[in-house]
């Protein structure tokens, strides 16, 4: 041991090696601290896409026994755009989807099969873009004879977990309906909150809606008597898209149907809608819910065809949380409404309660717009361009059609100019009533289409569709 | 030249005693010149009277023949023929009259010398113990040139026959053994043996040889109901000429070593042959099949350390007996019919189960530092510690075995269980062993998208693996990854060892390295490939500090071993280059001499060579990616987790991880050896740095690999750890009490105190794999008929996909809503990938779909997935952009399937990877656009049958297949054969035939031949680095 002790040299003095761990240390921690602020180099980028363009509308028509339902798909482009439809009802697909081609700028009319409440259809276009809606004619040739009238809407393109619906009455004789349609291959359930004036939103339970179906809620079993009634459609599995209609009975009946909105983030700032006009003179409903857990006011100007006005009984009309309302708005000449509300409330507006009449869901201002047909296929009817400029500008404004089952490039209509805060009306030409119009406007303006028929049977008003991008 | 008393009735002078009895001494002679004289002057000079003595020469040609007629006279040699033993001896002279009158015979070899009473000895124990049947008696062999030493003092035997001495290695006499003692043998050199005895049995088993022998006659002998005792009185000195090849023929001047080289041969043949005869039928149903899975252990457990020449005398130890069944079962029905005894009351004097488990202890604390030489002072050192110190002290390695046994039984018992291993990140195992060598030798890859990637050689040893664990690859992987971590340790352990200088520090940096967060990481997900790569990492450090230290002998051998090894880390884990080439640059930054730098790095290059070379198909494919197989796209964005060697969160990155890092830091400041500290330090920062600098992209990407920048740092941290130690523990109760000391203390307490907590959390066992780990929501993807594909995204914050997805394959950038993404099969991510990355078109397009989901302008995204049989997109529960679950949400054609812990998205558009239609399929489409719009119909499913895909056609169609394209697909059919052409720039496509049809690969033959070659390498290589026989 005495040898080993000897031969094991004595520790050699550590100081140097213990000040470079010091310093070690220190200059670690400051490596840490500077190299957390240095930016990061990311990955590759995603390249942008965009060769590919498909999309998907969805149309919550309803239906019933002797319903007439028609589907107009426009192609506003100039190549040809493959499209599918296919058609769901109560009972399940209704039939094989049908898959066609529409011809570059041009309009194709198709029926669908509507013969439950709970019907819709589903037009999916591919490498192209379309845009849909529909024109529905309620009994016509029915057994019951009691259901009359003509629904038009844009379809829409938002189906999801939650959908808001605007402008529903229970009072008398009238008999609404929330369509839900599921197109999807997933089942989907859903459940209803059902906002009115005084109290607070009533619940349903959880329903379920297999694949390929539709469903059609009547308000009229679950709240009787009320005069507004707001419905959010809250998506448990799956998605949905879901619609108004509303049916008047009695005195020849009526027909109105409009889309709904996928609820937007109540975080955002308010926006201003356009609800546009229809009769020349008319008293109209505008029918607001307030989903939210917050107050609205609400501020609203007249768009007649001279000028801008006030809307009274609805300036400054504040819509209490989580509620319905429904006020009345008279009109001397084709107006349309803007409506500003923040936060966002959704809004509805129809032209009467009585007989057939029209709805259509405020839209947001756009420079440029597809009308789709708001006529049926079995006429006469006179329809009537609209278009609104909620603007402080003048909007000069093109028009073109695609024609039905053509291809030649579309036909054009003399432009326009809409003066700053009016409505014009322009009335299409016979051989253009089931074309559809392209909108095109230097401004943002609003543009939708008012269908009148002779026999007074057949009244119905659309909102156009924002060009998609 | 001694006189010699050649008959043993003969009277000698005073006359012996008639009433004692006589004794033959058989001397065993073969070319034992150089002993002769002494063994003869021995046996002349015995005490015992009545003693005669008979020579067999067993064929000598060194004039040992001269000696004995010089001594003995003619007439008392019997001559055999060159190559006789002892056993043939005995017999010869058993067939002589001579020995018909004897009591008693002595065998008693050339090399051996008795002392003048040993006879006297023997006899007495044979004739005056108390016992009665006593047949055998044994004495104390030492060794020839230092009679201190003993040699044997009585041999045992395992359950199946192997000889056992409870000798240490050159264990000095210190009285210890002195008792007269049963035992269940004794050698042969010289021994007693009674005449019933011999009258009984017979002669030796004469196809046996050595110490097989001994032990089958002595086994023999206690069934027969003798006793084999052991007397510590007579004493011999034994020179073990024919072990220790001093034998030289005559003539040649070279040593005799007939039967050296042979040692395992010759144990495992008497061995096997001694249990088919010795045992009854009852005992024999239970031993042989443990004896032949214990063989079957062994000599894998000696392929796989190289040792090929023991392996193959094992086998031919086996060959032996199979060639000989017959002659075994007529010498068996003789001794059982001899049978005095029961199997139970033999076995006592076998060596009992803690005698084995030390014995294999020992045995690995030999086998563990390998070739790794320790200074001689510090050998020295290591020595007085043994000798004096406590039995920790003394075995480090062994107490640290048996702790990680311990600890390993707890810490992996959840590991255990029916069918696969889940959860984490462990890749899913095929259900065949085959599966692996199917896919091996496969032209093309078979898993996620084809293509003409090469399968890792990894598959080879992953198949042998499963192979070994009776053809179910799920224990296999069970066992491999339980094995990583001891593996990594030992590893560490040889690594350490030699800048340690002693067993003990080196002994704790190995045991921190296999418990660094690092590997606590690896090995909670299940990362086999990781982690054998961990393992291996120490290796090639420790290679590396040879090649460029003074340490180089043999550099052929070391050059293919060392490629081997590198090997092995690449096919598994190509990464492991990395820190292996950033380890290099600290070596040659900082080398023990600078003088043999080039030449290190020269071997070193040919190493790299080498290792390419044997693993070569990958790297032809790590090429042809741009080195893409080399990146990993793990780890956290945190440089404070990665300083403590943190990959990412989990149950080992709780605060005591902490204790390596700052460990590291002390031991620096501690360590004597200043060269090596600087060089570990640098090392490890230099880790440290390159994982952060990978994550945060500052890397280019086949340079970018967190973990295995901190599996180095984790190596240069516990290097500094066991520097410091080191010093530490050789001067802590010395030192005075300064900052030395203080840190020293530190050092020591805080390693002790780090060690023990992970240690606790280990066996705590939190691991992320186990059994049933898989999420919830997976059913429904497993669940689902068909052959599909799944793509896998998550947000960048997330690190690996949720099990069993794997790890992500590359990340689409997008600020905030950055997604990493990758793609499996329908099982999840394959061990059959082990090593390989996705390239190719094929993935391309994939990003490109979800890249025009994300653009917004398509919500079909189904259909741009569907040649790429994506059935499924998975993404976690949390941690995804909002943007992208919009997008996703926003597609017509898929829906989310309620689940919980994943969101599952189906494609309702899917169709399967390969289908015939009777439309245009997907021909002539050029553009996403018009991938949309691509007339499909109605598809058939075309069948896999292992080498392509069958189908049945009405002759109009196309025939789509979303594998890679590669030159050499064909499609066939009845009469004809044409090349499949690519479609979509990435897939097969090509129209139909009429009728049955095949789609085939045809050029597999090269791969074939590829894997051949590679087999012949690897066959070299493992030629080339085999160990020695030990004698």
């Amino acid at each position: 041991m005495g040898r080993n002790r000897e031969r094991t040299p004595r520790p050699k003095k550590p100081k140097s090696q213990l000040a470079i761990a010091i310093l070690l240390v220190a200059g670690i921690a400051v490596g840490v601290a500077a190299v957390e602020r240095l930016p990061r180099i990311g990955a590759p980028a995603f390249g942008g896409g965009g060769s590919a363009r498909s999309g998907a509308w969805f149309c919550p028509h309803g239906g019933g026994k002797g319903w007439n339902v028609w589907i107009s798909v426009a192609n506003p482009t100039d190549e040809p755009v493959s499209v599918r439809i296919s058609s769901d009802t109560e009972e399940g697909p209704a039939a094989e989807p049908e898959v066609s081609e529409i011809p570059a700028a041009s309009t194709v009319t198709v029926r669908a099969q509507a013969r439950t409440r709970g019907s819709g259809t589903m037009v999916e276009y591919f490498d192209g873009t379309a845009v849909a809606g529909w024109v529905a004619e309620a009994g016509k040739d029915g057994e019951s004879g009691e259901e009359s009238g003509v629904a038009a809407e844009p379809c829409t393109a938002d189906a999801g977990k939650r959908i808001l619906l605007a402008g529903a009455s229970t009072a008398q004789q009238q008999d609404p309906y929330v369509v839900i349609m599921n197109p999807f291959g997933a089942p989907a359930s859903y459940s209803l909150r059902l906002f009115t004036e005084k109290d607070r939103p009533v619940e349903t339970a959880e329903e379920s809606l297999r694949p390929h179906h539709a469903v059609a809620v009547r308000l009229n079993g679950l709240l009787l008597g009320e005069p507004a009634i707001g419905t959010e459609v809250v998506v448990g599995l799956g998605r949905v898209a879901a619609g108004n209609l509303d049916l008047v009975t009695g005195k020849g009946g009526g027909a109105r149907a409009s889309v709904g909105w996928l609820a937007p983030d109540p975080s955002e700032s308010s926006q201003t809608v356009v609800l546009l006009g229809g009769r020349d003179e008319d008293t109209s409903g505008i029918a607001v819910v307030n989903p939210w857990e917050s107050s609205t006011e609400l501020m609203a100007r007249l768009l007649t065809a001279d000028q801008e006005q006030t809307a009274t009984g609805l300036e400054g009309v504040s819509i209490p949380a989580e509620s319905a309302s429904t006020r009345t708005v008279d009109a001397q000449s084709p107006s349309s409404l803007a409506l500003t509300s923040g936060p966002l409330a959704v809004a509805r507006r129809s032209f009467s309660e009585q007989g057939d009449d029209g709805a259509t869901t405020g839209v947001l201002p756009a420079t440029s717009w597809v009308v789709l047909p708001a006529v049926t296929q079995t006429g006469p009817f006179e329809p009537r361009l609209v278009i609104a400029n909620p603007g402080t500008q003048p909007a000069d404004v093109s028009l073109r059609v695609l024609p039905e089952n053509e291809s030649k490039g579309g036909l054009t209509l003399p432009s326009a100019v809409v003066a700053p805060g009016t409505t014009e009306a322009i009335e299409l030409p016979e051989d253009a009533v089931h074309s559809a119009v392209v909108v095109t406007a230097d401004v943002p303006v609003a543009s939708g289409i008012v269908g009148y028929s002779d026999d007074g049977r057949g009244y119905a008003v659309s909102a156009g569709v924002p060009m998609p991008s | 030249m001694a006189s010699v008393p050649t008959d043993p009735q003969a009277p000698a002078a005073g006359g012996p005693d008639p009433r004692r009895s006589s004794v033959l001494v058989v001397l065993v002679v073969r070319n034992g010149a150089a002993w002769l004289p002494e063994s003869l002057a021995s046996v002349a000079g015995q005490t015992y009277e009545r003693l005669g003595v008979i020579a067999v020469d067993c064929g000598s040609t060194d004039g040992s023949v001269s000696i004995l007629e010089a001594s003995l006279g003619e007439g008392r040699i019997i001559d055999l023929p060159r190559g006789s033993a002892t056993p043939d001896a005995f017999r010869a002279v058993l067939a002589d009259e001579r020995a018909a009158d004897a009591d008693y015979v002595l065998i008693l070899h050339d090399d051996a010398v008795l002392a003048v009473d040993a006879v006297e000895r023997m006899v007495e124990t044979a004739e005056q113990v108390d016992i009665t049947g006593i047949g055998i008696v044994g004495a104390k062999i030492v060794a020839w040139d230092d009679p201190r030493m003993l040699l044997d003092v009585g041999v045992s035997a395992d359950r199946f026959g192997h000889p056992y001495s409870p000798l240490e290695s050159q264990e000095m006499d210190h009285g210890q053994h002195d008792r007269v003692r049963e035992v269940f043998a004794v050698a042969a050199c010289a021994v007693l043996i009674a005449r019933p005895v011999w009258t009984r049995l017979g002669p030796f088993d004469e196809r046996l040889s050595g110490r097989s022998a001994e032990v089958d006659y002595c086994w023999r002998a206690r069934i027969a109901g003798f006793h084999v005792l052991w007397s510590p009185l007579a004493k011999v000195q034994h020179a073990r000429a024919s072990r220790n090849g001093l034998r030289v023929v005559a003539g040649s001047g070279r040593a005799d070593r007939s039967n050296t080289p042979r040692g395992r041969y010759l144990e495992e043949q008497g061995a096997l042959a001694a249990t088919l005869k010795n045992y009854r039928l009852l005992s024999l149903l239970w031993v042989f099949p443990l004896a032949v899975l214990q063989s079957t252990a062994r000599w894998i457990g000696l392929m796989v350390g190289r040792r090929f020449g023991e392996a193959w005398q094992l086998f031919l130890g086996w060959m032996w007996n199979l060639l000989h069944i017959f002659g075994t079962l007529v010498r068996r029905r003789r001794t059982q019919h001899s049978r005095r005894a029961r199997d139970h009351t033999i076995r006592p004097y076998m060596i009992s189960g803690g005698v084995r488990v030390r014995k294999w202890l020992e045995a690995f604390e030999r086998v563990v530092p390998g070739d790794v030489e320790i200074p001689d002072d510090d050998a020295e050192r290591v020595r007085l510690r043994a000798a004096t110190a406590s039995a920790v002290h003394a075995h480090p390695v062994a107490t640290a075995w048996i702790i990680a046994l311990v600890l390993g039984i707890f810490a992996t018992r959840g590991l255990w269980g029916h069918g696969q291993l889940t959860g984490g990140a462990v890749p899913v195992m095929p259900p065949n062993a085959g599966d692996f060598f199917s896919e091996l030798i496969s032209g093309v890859r078979t898993t996620v998208l084809g293509g003409q990637q090469a399968a890792s050689p990894a598959l080879a040893m992953l198949g042998g693996a499963s192979w070994l664990t009776f053809g179910d690859p799920a224990i296999a992987e069970r066992l491999l990854l339980a094995l990583t971590i001891p593996l990594a340790a030992i590893s560490a352990y040889r690594f350490l060892l030699r800048p340690a200088g002693r067993p003990a520090p080196a002994v704790v940096g190995a045991g921190i390295y296999a418990l660094s967060p690092v590997a606590l990481w690896g090995f909670s997900q299940g990362r086999l490939p990781f982690m054998i790569a961990f393992a291996i990492l120490p290796r090639l450090a420790d290679r590396i500090g040879t090649a460029v230290g003074t340490v180089t002998r043999g550099r052929g051998r070391f050059v293919v071993g060392t490629g081997a090894f590198l090997a092995v880390g690449l096919s598994f884990w190509p990464g492991i280059v990395l820190p292996v080439a950033l380890l290099l640059v600290a070596y040659l930054v900082l080398p023990e001499e600078r003088r043999r730098r080039f030449r290190g790095l020269t071997l070193l290059a040919f190493t790299a060579v080498a290792g390419a070379a044997l693993a070569f198909p990958l790297v032809i494919d790590l090429i042809r990616g741009r080195g893409a197989g080399l990146r990993s796209t793990l780890g956290v964005d945190a440089p404070k987790d990665l300083i403590r060697l943190v990959i990412e969160p989990g149950s080992w990155s709780w605060p005591v991880a902490w204790f390596v890092v700052v460990g590291a830091i002390l031991g620096f400041a501690l360590a004597e050896r200043r060269v090596a500290a600087a060089r570990f330090l640098l090392a490890g920062l230099a880790g440290v740095g390159a994982a952060w600098a990978s994550i945060a992209g500052y890397l280019p990407a086949p340079l970018s690999n967190a973990p295995a920048y901190l599996a180095l740092a984790a190596l240069c941290d516990v290097a500094l750890i066991t520097l410091g130690l080191s010093t530490a523990l050789g001067r802590i109760a010395s030192a005075r009490v300064g900052p030395w000391k203080i840190v020293a203390s530190t050092l020591v307490i805080m390693v002790s105190l780090g060690l023990t907590l992970t240690s606790l959390l280990a066996a705590y066992g939190p691991w992320e794999v186990g059994n049933d780990k898989l999420p919830a929501a997976w059913p429904i993807v497993a669940r689902s008929n068909g052959e599909f594909r799944v793509l896998w995204l998550a947000g960048t914050g997330a690190v690996s996909f949720p099990a069993p997805g794997g790890d992500p394959q590359a990340r689409a950038d997008d600020g905030d809503d950055s997604v990493w993404w990758g793609m499996t099969d329908r099982v999840g991510a394959s061990a059959l990938d082990t090593g390989r990355d996705e390239i190719g078109n094929g993935y391309t397009f994939v990003i490109d779909a979800l890249d025009e989901a994300r653009a917004g302008t398509t919500r079909h995204l189904g259909r741009l997935l569907a040649p790429a049989a994506i059935r499924f997109i998975v993404l976690p529960e949390t941690g995804v952009p909002e943007s992208l679950q919009a997008t996703l949400e926003r597609q017509v054609d898929l829906h989310v399937e309620p689940a919980g812990s994943l969101d599952v998205f189906v494609n309702e558009a899917w169709l399967p990877a390969a289908w015939s239609a009777p439309d245009a399929g997907y021909s002539g489409v050029t553009d996403p656009g018009s991938l949309l719009t691509a007339d499909v119909g109605d598809v058939s499913p075309l069948t896999a049958d292992g080498n392509g895909w069958t189908g049945v056609s009405e002759g109009t169609g196309q025939v789509w297949v979303g594998d890679q394209w590669a030159e050499g697909w064909v499609i066939e059919d009845a009469g004809s054969s044409r090349a499949v052409e690519q479609e979509l720039g990435w897939g097969l496509g090509t129209g139909l035939p009429a009728g049955s049809f095949d789609v085939r690969y045809g050029l597999g033959a090269i791969r074939a031949a590829e894997i051949a070659s590679l087999v012949l390498l690897w066959l070299v290589a493992l030629w080339v680095t085999r160990k020695p026989v030990r004698r």
